[in-house]
């Protein structure tokens, strides 16, 4: 298995509070300047998160009550790939269709059903096996559309929905698979809001992604997806890919469970992996979608590693217009990556204002402009993962 | 493609080690461990299970390293510091080993404290601790930083059928050239949640021997996995993974092997199919994920005199086996899932 063979991506489609779907959430990260709130489902929170608006998903979906949030956000994620990809699920049917997802709180979600209902808050004929089940998102897409390939839900913490795009080429090259579904998913959830604020990373005002005043993130929700196809099925189709991913490189750290390694080991790593898997050096790079939470030291060690590894290279945050979506963010970013450099074009930092001296490279103030073919996106998440996702709009054939 | 097992490492009802399972299976079909009371609250105290102990952990790391770890993390440290000693590698693994964990059901116990507080949730009351192991890739994190792996990473949650998935990727990784080694194992630890998936399904039976329901358990299996080297001519490695479901067009492809048959008591279509087949869950209770427990088992019936004949009375072996020794390890999940790991030697 060659894994430096691109996997061509034929549709995309994504979710979050930037927008309802791709196009209008590329509109908004080039025109808007966002703001986060306080959620709703949360009375007495303070901390602002980036929420989906409920009108953004089908009202139908609502009646399903075995449906939890991250589920109904992956599906309007799927529905809108699978119809840009000019894909139904019938002509699905007799295909090999796996389906990746990653998640942070998937089963999280199921648990405190669970828990409500031993408590006796809730009442429901689920048995914790169903739950465990039906909550998983890759599960349910797949019993959804009756994928008929291999399915998993990935669990690696906020580089889920990028590791999830990396499997998901795997599943292609080595011939598992003819489409794989693959992205991430999260929605709001109590734990996480409350634990992100116990570690001291929540921001009390919008996230100021690399900013000298930057004070923590703000969380978000949302799903991205994509469809990866192989070469054979897209001929058959008479389609051409929308873009490849090219690489895809993951590494851990070694060093902590919340802090990334102070000299971005782990990063390192996965970005030359990246790099020598999509065959392309520093220089290639057009542009780099960072993590770029708004935390004090994932900011610090990312403008470092921008300095070292990419001097010159236009890099910028996406969290300021959605939010930290967790499990999502891999797969959401990714998205915006894609499109960005359809539209030859990188959104600004929103939230990023006043340099830090301390930090010695800087991200994008304006939507700008960029010439080439490839770009990174990445990834870092707690448990010290690191993944990056190197995409390109050129055919290699 | 092959990929050779150098050394596992187990965590169960049983005990630790390969030992105390070979031990447990030597005695089969007698218990090893009685179900012992456990669990994170006082709802599931009085719960019979087949709770498993990490005090061993404490002899091979300070404890004071460990002192924020908790139960779901030790037991996947534990069997994974176990399989490094069965592989010879006690002095550590390359340091761009591939980790994957696989579990079916997460640090749940840690999630359900969590959640329990729920009611009265703030800022303030959360702990950042355990928040922080609720996070699913705790377990890998703490591995990974314990063994100094920089290694991909990955962690599947896919209830049963997160370990034949796991299997599948670290062989992917190797297949790819992403690592020359990989250390993939599968973790699930007792809960409240796990105690009422078993009331929910009081049939839940091991699947062959008619017997009654089996406690439900907890336990961690972990292996290095590595590709072929000339001197592997007795090494035991993973020949195939499959895996399919109910709604897709080829049912299982059930080797004509000896198989360890985990089911669920609900979904017993293959039955019928099986050759000679047995089911260790007397000696490590049910859980998502015990087929981890289920590939040790058959790596020790092929790497161990006699451990076959006792396992599988009705099986005679014969020359194709003993030319060309083969166990398969099937999991039947709930959702009409299944898969299959074929281990040879």
């Amino acid at each position: 298995m060659n894994r430096q063979q691109p996997v061509s991506i034929s549709g995309m489609g994504c979710i979050c509070a930037a927008g309802k779907n791709l196009p209008d959430c590329m509109e908004a990260l080039f025109s808007q300047t966002p703001t986060p709130a306080p959620p709703r489902s949360l009375p007495e929170a303070q901390h602002p998160v980036f929420e989906v608006p409920d009108r953004f998903l089908p009202a139908s979906d609502f009646q399903n009550m075995s449906m939890v949030r991250a589920v109904r956000l992956a599906l309007a994620a799927t529905n809108e790939a699978l119809t840009d990809a000019g894909l139904t699920p019938a002509a699905l049917r007799r295909k090999r269709v796996g389906v990746v997802i990653g998640t942070n709180v998937g089963s999280g979600v199921s648990n405190r059903a669970l828990q409500r209902e031993l408590s006796g808050i809730d009442c429901s004929c689920l048995s914790p096996a169903e739950r465990f089940v039906l909550v998983n998102p890759a599960q349910w897409l797949a019993r959804h559309f009756d994928f008929s390939g291999p399915h998993v839900t990935i669990v690696n913490a906020c580089s889920a929905g990028g590791d999830a795009i990396g499997l998901a080429g795997t599943w292609i090259r080595s011939g598992r698979c003819d489409v794989v579904i693959a992205g991430g998913t999260d929605a709001l959830y109590e734990v996480t809001y409350y634990g992100f604020i116990a570690l001291l990373n929540s921001d009390t005002a919008a996230c100021k992604p690399f900013d000298l005043h930057r004070n923590g993130l703000n969380l978000g929700e949302g799903a991205a997806m994509m469809v990866l196809e192989s070469e054979a099925m897209l001929t058959n189709r008479g389609k051409k890919a929308r873009a490849f991913l090219a690489g895809y490189g993951t590494a851990a750290d070694a060093y902590h469970l919340t802090a990334p390694h102070p000299q971005g080991c782990g990063l390192h790593i996965a970005v030359q992996d990246a790099l020598t898997s999509a065959g392309c050096c520093p220089s290639d790079i057009a542009f780099i979608n960072a993590h770029g939470t708004g935390t004090r030291e994932n900011d610090r060690v990312e403008s470092f590693f921008f300095n070292q590894v990419f001097p010159g290279v236009p890099f910028g945050s996406t969290k300021g217009y959605t939010g930290h979506t967790l499990g999502a963010a891999g797969a959401i970013e990714a998205a915006f990556t894609i499109a960005s450099l359809e539209h030859q074009k990188m959104p600004a930092t929103a939230g990023f204002d006043a340099p830090d001296p301390d930090l010695p490279a800087h991200p994008l103030t304006e939507p700008t402009a960029i010439s080439g073919t490839t770009a990174l996106s990445q990834t870092l998440a707690f448990g010290g993962n690191n993944s990056v996702l190197a995409f390109t709009t050129e055919s290699s054939a | 493609m092959k990929a050779f097992i150098r050394g596992a490492g187990v965590v169960g009802g049983f005990g630790c080690r390969l030992s105390r399972l070979e031990a447990a299976i030597r005695k089969h079909p007698a218990h090893d461990s009685d179900p012992a009371a456990s669990g994170s609250s006082a709802e599931v105290s009085a719960v019979s299970a087949f709770t498993a102990k990490t005090d061993l952990l404490d002899q091979l790391i300070p404890p004071r390293t460990l002192r924020r770890v908790d139960h779901y993390a030790r037991m996947a440290i534990l069997a994974s510091h176990l399989a490094l000693e069965d592989a010879g590698m006690g002095n550590g693994v390359p340091e761009n080993t591939g980790l994957i964990v696989a579990t079916g059901m997460g640090p749940t116990a840690n999630t359900l404290d969590l959640q329990a507080a729920d009611v009265a949730l703030t800022d303030l009351a959360l702990s950042p601790i355990l928040f922080s192991n609720s996070v699913q890739n705790a377990a890998a994190a703490y591995i990974s930083m314990l063994l100094k792996i920089r290694g991909p990473s990955l962690s599947i949650n896919q209830y049963e059928m997160a370990v034949p998935l796991a299997f599948q990727t670290a062989i992917d990784w190797l297949a790819e050239g992403r690592t020359e080694t990989v250390l993939v194992g599968s973790i699930d630890c007792f809960s409240k949640a796990l105690h009422e998936a078993s009331l929910n399904c009081r049939n839940l039976k091991t699947g062959d021997s008619g017997q009654g329901a089996v406690p439900v358990g907890e336990g961690s299996a972990f292996f290095i996995l590595t590709l072929p080297e000339r001197q592997d001519i007795r090494c035991p490695f993973v020949q195939q993974v499959h895996m399919g479901g109910a709604s897709r067009p080829a049912g299982a492809p059930i080797p004509n092997t000896p198989i360890l048959y985990n089911g669920n008591g609900k979904n017993t279509d293959f039955m019928g199919q099986l050759p000679a087949h047995a089911n260790f869950a007397h000696l490590y209770g049910t859980f998502p994920t015990s087929m981890g427990l289920d590939v040790a088992a058959a790596m020790l019936l092929l790497r161990t005199e006699h451990l076959l004949p006792i396992s599988f009375p009705q099986f005679d072996g014969g020359p194709a086996f003993h030319e060309n020794p083969r166990i398969g390890c099937l999991k039947q999940g709930v959702t009409g899932d299944w898969g299959v790991i074929v281990i040879g030697r």
